[in-house]
């Protein structure tokens, strides 16, 4: 499934053209079916790298496509339709948190309270980049993933949050800073190995 | 490394993976939103027919228009079942006019015939009009406490 590292921003800078879009909002399936050709795999991704779980992007992906469908007729083109199907999924990825109650404590200093433990890394996953992203907890996986990946300000967080700028700069500083103390750990484990190998 | 200067990028975190949903993922969405089509299409002809019934139910009187001899036929038909009782009433106190009663019994006759060949309103409307006056004739006369005399 995991088609390999390419660039980190998903794929919804792509263009879809007039006439694909006119053809959907007329209900036509062959429409959708190319919209979700072009859509899916940013989609999805961007759903895995929030949730880490694949059912759950699945569902995710699902439910986008589908108000996607419903939605489209309404769809006036005033921001890009990739900009617009990222929405969609944001906010279904978020749904998706919230039903599996995953949304945790709003308070920075809590969110990160529970995770002190575990920064002891795990060597065996510790090069991996989506392994380390998906030991955040949601929310600020979330943050990190919205603003460093996809472009989202502290503003459009905010919003997102119903909380201060600050709020958002608070959480990814934070996450930052775990995922910088877990690559020391994995640098530190490594070059110990090394010395510790025989020649 | 200061916290204001680290990103995402500034850590040299391997690329992250991208991923492609599951090759049967769109037949299954494109299943879900046909049901849905599908039931809400069903939900709307229900809703509509059900709608057009009702706009039938009103609209269909007034598209027929206003029927004066219907109406007129109703009206006496209504006006003859009130002095039916009125005169029953009178009636219980002393015996109703024979001459009275065979006349009345001659129009109902005339009546029922019209009906049984599917007589015109026009034709059927003076009979209950006839029977409506004997009718009131009949209750002038029990009120003055006399007979009624035919010349």
């Amino acid at each position: 499934m995991t088609t390999g590292p390419k660039e980190n921003a998903t794929g919804f800078a792509r263009e879809t053209d007039t006439v694909t879009l006119t053809r959907a909002r007329r209900g036509d399936m062959r429409a959708h079916a190319a919209i979700y050709t072009t859509y899916s795999r940013a989609c999805y991704t961007l759903a895995m790298r929030i949730l880490g779980n694949a059912a759950a992007a699945e569902d995710v992906v699902q439910d986008v496509f589908l108000k996607m469908m419903d939605a489209i007729k309404s769809y006036r083109g005033d921001a890009p339709f990739g900009a617009w199907l990222k929405r969609l999924t944001v906010n279904a990825a978020i749904d998706q948190l919230r039903a599996q109650r995953y949304v945790d404590s709003e308070d920075p200093e809590r969110l990160f309270a529970n995770i002190a433990e575990m920064s002891v890394t795990t060597p065996d996953d510790s090069h991996d980049a989506m392994a380390l992203l998906q030991r955040l907890p949601p929310r600020a996986r979330l943050v990190l993933v919205l603003h460093e990946l996809e472009g989202y300000t502290h503003k459009e967080l905010a919003d997102l949050f119903g909380q201060t700028e600050s709020y958002s700069k608070s959480i990814l500083s934070r996450s930052l800073r775990r995922l910088h103390d877990w690559l020391s750990d994995r640098t530190d484990a490594m070059e110990l190995g090394q010395c510790a190998s025989p020649k | 490394m200061r916290e204001s200067e680290m990103s995402l990028k500034s850590l040299n975190l391997d690329d992250l993976p991208e991923f492609d949903p599951p090759a049967d993922l769109w037949p299954r969405i494109a299943a879900a939103y046909e049901g849905r089509r599908r039931s809400r299409r069903r939900a709307l002809f229900g809703t509509a027919l059900a709608a057009g019934i009702a706009l039938l139910a009103i609209a269909v009187p007034q598209l027929r228009g206003p029927q004066p001899i219907d109406d007129a036929l109703a009206a006496l038909q209504r006006q003859s079942r009130a002095l039916e009782v009125e005169l029953a009433d009178l009636s219980a106190n002393g015996a109703a006019p024979i001459e009275s009663e065979v006349e009345l019994r001659a129009i109902e006759t005339a009546l029922q015939a019209a009906y049984d060949r599917g007589g015109a309103d026009a034709e059927i409307a003076p009979l209950w009009q006839a029977r409506n006056d004997l009718l009131s004739s009949l209750i002038a006369v029990h009120t003055a406490g006399g007979r009624l005399t035919r010349i």
